[in-house]
């Protein structure tokens, strides 16, 4: 009953949070219910009659976590789910107190959490997962994570919390490396060695294991080109199509089809999760093309130095009009500067907070520059006033606070990304 | 007479992306119409004389790899250091140099002992790194738990920010450059990279001059550098 009266209380904050500030109601209640019952959280996340499963790692956390709730719902399960800005504690308070019915009962027989790597190893220890997702140890964030081996740590943590089973992957020598710490089932994800061999060596990893040295996989991704994939899933394979053009994206369908496989046992169906898999709408920003002010437009979003370089090399040679914006996400963004930026000859307009920065590192890769325009309404007004390009579509490359105000400005809606 | 630039340790030395001061280097002199090229070096047998030798920084972990790989150029870099062949060493590359790194877990790592420094762990510090250099400040991203002390030669003193921790900065010897700045630092700090580049221009009896390509990038460096926080 005290954690009930906590829920209402949060709830009420949030109502007149969005009085004073329209849309502004998320964070804020979250930190008044857990300023009156720390314990909110923890109890949440205990009552699910299928458990709670996490799901972490450098980069891919939210995708996965999409994959494998979509897979799950099509199983015919409810599935409770954090949107995905919502991996601290307080944004998860704020999600519960939204979601939560009048009686403080959360929906859906099972909680999937994608969990922030930092955030998500200070709050593990109050959570019980059945089930962790260990995605990578990338390079991302370094001036929040300046030590890979703070990342492993974090991850580490997670992991140990599960109870039944952990799903890594198997092509990460940091995670290879946590790996006979966990006290659950290990099962084990991958890249099909062909595949690893035939050009895509680094898989935005910090160590790789190298192949011959490779555990057995439970799951991997036997064929891939652009947005579509084969995978294999214990003894099954199915094709499927991808939510958006890169290997990642069918690294982290493995992953959610392996966490879904040790979940569901017998009741899983590759077929089924497939299906799943291959209609889940495109996230905002991850090569997803769009109609605006008349024109098509393909988004594609930065997160670090190897996503930068794929979606780089993905992008058409002589793409004439290019908006490249980088915000305010990152401090340094010096670690970016590995990407070989290079294919992309020219850029129209570079914009962002983090403008001037954005072009150091491109014309530093002899990528010529049309503009620097900080202000990025009015980048993206002229941008999208140009004629349409006579070779290829207009395609904006851009980091996440970019993005959000990207997305804020042109009204576009649509999947969080 | 193409210019040759090492960067150092692709693996364990660049996850600041600091070898990309290298690719700075190589840029400009194409601009300015010096033909430079850049050599990775990551393995021993690819240690070779080279007109400039860029040091990167990585994480903790990687400190063992990129001490062995700098042990076996040794004769490379006593040379060079012997010979004013400028040495661009970011951070962790230019604590290796010193007498050993002792890092926040404890663990400590030998130097290569070409210096008198040592760097012991302390509190970490990110955030704007400005240091007075001969009048000029370099401006750069600090990112590190250790302090260093025991430099007899630093770089400059410290405007903003920790650096070495005892109001200096980095090291400078011979064509050696030590620097706690991330940026990479040579984007942020054209001038520096045109001091370097004069340097090497000149040992082989060439003439290096900016141009207006480089006009336009180095306006976009002062507002990048401004930005820096």
């Amino acid at each position: 009953m005290y954690d009930q009266a906590a829920l209402h209380v949060g709830r009420l904050a949030r109502v007149a949070a969005r009085i004073r500030k329209p849309g502004g109601g998320s964070a804020i209640p979250g930190v008044v219910v857990n300023r009156i019952a720390p314990g909110v959280l923890a109890h949440a996340f205990s009552s699910f009659p299928l458990g709670l499963q996490v799901v972490s790692g450098s980069s891919g956390k939210s995708t996965t976590t999409k994959m494998l709730v979509e897979i799950l719902r099509a199983h015919d399960e409810s599935v409770f789910t954090n949107p995905s800005t919502a991996n601290i504690a307080q944004g998860l308070t704020s999600a519960i107190v939204e979601q939560a019915d009048a009686f403080g009962r959360l929906p859906g027989e099972r909680a999937v959490l994608e969990m922030d790597e930092g955030h998500g190893a200070k709050l593990i220890p109050s959570l019980s997962p059945s089930l962790a997702v260990l995605l990578n140890v990338g390079v991302d964030q370094v001036d929040r994570f300046p030590d890979h081996e703070l990342v492993t740590g974090y991850l580490q943590t997670i992991g140990q919390r599960a109870t039944e089973h952990v799903v890594l992957n198997a092509d990460d020598a940091e995670l290879e490396r946590i790996a006979p710490t966990m006290r659950a089932a290990v099962s084990r994800f991958g890249v099909a060695s062909s595949i690893r061999e035939a050009g895509w060596p680094r898989l935005g990893l910090v160590r790789l294991v190298p192949i011959a040295e490779r555990a057995p996989l439970d799951a991997e991704v036997v064929a891939y080109e652009d947005r579509s994939a084969t995978l294999r899933v214990l003894e099954d394979r199915a094709d499927i199509a991808l939510p958006a053009a890169g290997l990642h994206y069918a690294v982290d369908a493995a992953a959610a089809a392996l966490a879904a496989a040790r979940l569901l046992g017998p009741a899983f169906s590759l077929q089924t999760a497939a299906g799943a898999l291959s209609s889940m709408p495109p996230v905002f920003g991850r090569g997803q093309r769009v109609t605006v002010r008349g024109h098509e437009v393909d988004f594609m979003l930065v997160q670090n130095a190897a996503s930068l370089d794929l979606n780089a090399a993905q992008l058409r040679p002589g793409t004439e009009q290019i908006l490249f914006a980088l915000g305010s996400d990152v401090r340094d963004a010096a670690y970016l500067w590995p990407a070989k930026l290079r294919c992309l000859d020219s850029v129209t307009i570079v914009s962002g907070l983090k403008a001037y920065h954005a072009a150091l590192l491109l014309a530093y890769d002899d990528v010529k520059i049309g503009r620097v325009e900080p202000d990025l309404h009015r980048a993206l007004d002229e941008f999208l006033a140009l004629p349409a390009p006579s070779r290829g579509v207009k395609t904006v490359l851009f980091s996440a606070d970019s993005m959000r105000k990207t997305r804020q400005y042109l009204g576009l809606s649509g999947p969080e990304s | 007479m193409t210019l040759r630039i090492a960067r150092v340790g692709t693996e364990c030395l660049n996850t600041f992306g600091d070898l990309e001061n290298a690719r700075v280097l190589a840029m400009r002199a194409a601009w300015a119409g010096i033909p430079v090229t850049t050599v990775q070096v990551d393995h021993p047998d690819e240690w070779d004389a080279f007109d400039a030798i860029v040091l990167g920084s990585g994480t903790d972990g990687l400190l063992p790899e990129a001490r062995a790989l700098l042990e076996a150029g040794r004769d490379v870099l006593e040379s060079a250091l012997e010979d004013g062949v400028p040495v661009l060493a970011v951070s962790a590359g230019f604590e290796l140099l010193g007498q050993q790194i002792t890092t926040a877990r404890g663990t400590t790592i030998p130097g290569l002992g070409l210096f008198p420094y040592s760097s012991s762990p302390s509190e970490r510090v990110t955030g704007r790194l400005v240091v007075e250099v001969e009048g000029r400040q370099l401006v750069g991203f600090e990112n590190h738990d250790r302090r260093v002390t025991g430099v007899t030669s630093p770089l400059g003193t410290v405007v903003e920010g920790i650096g070495n921790g005892d109001g200096h900065d980095g090291v400078r010897h011979g064509g050696l450059i030590g620097v706690h700045g991330h940026g990479p630092v040579l984007a942020f700090n054209p001038w520096l990279a045109d001091e370097i580049l004069g340097t090497i221009s000149a040992t082989h009896g060439l003439a290096y001059a900016p141009g207006p390509a480089h006009a336009r990038i180095d306006g976009w460096a002062v507002q990048a550098a401004a930005a820096v926080h």
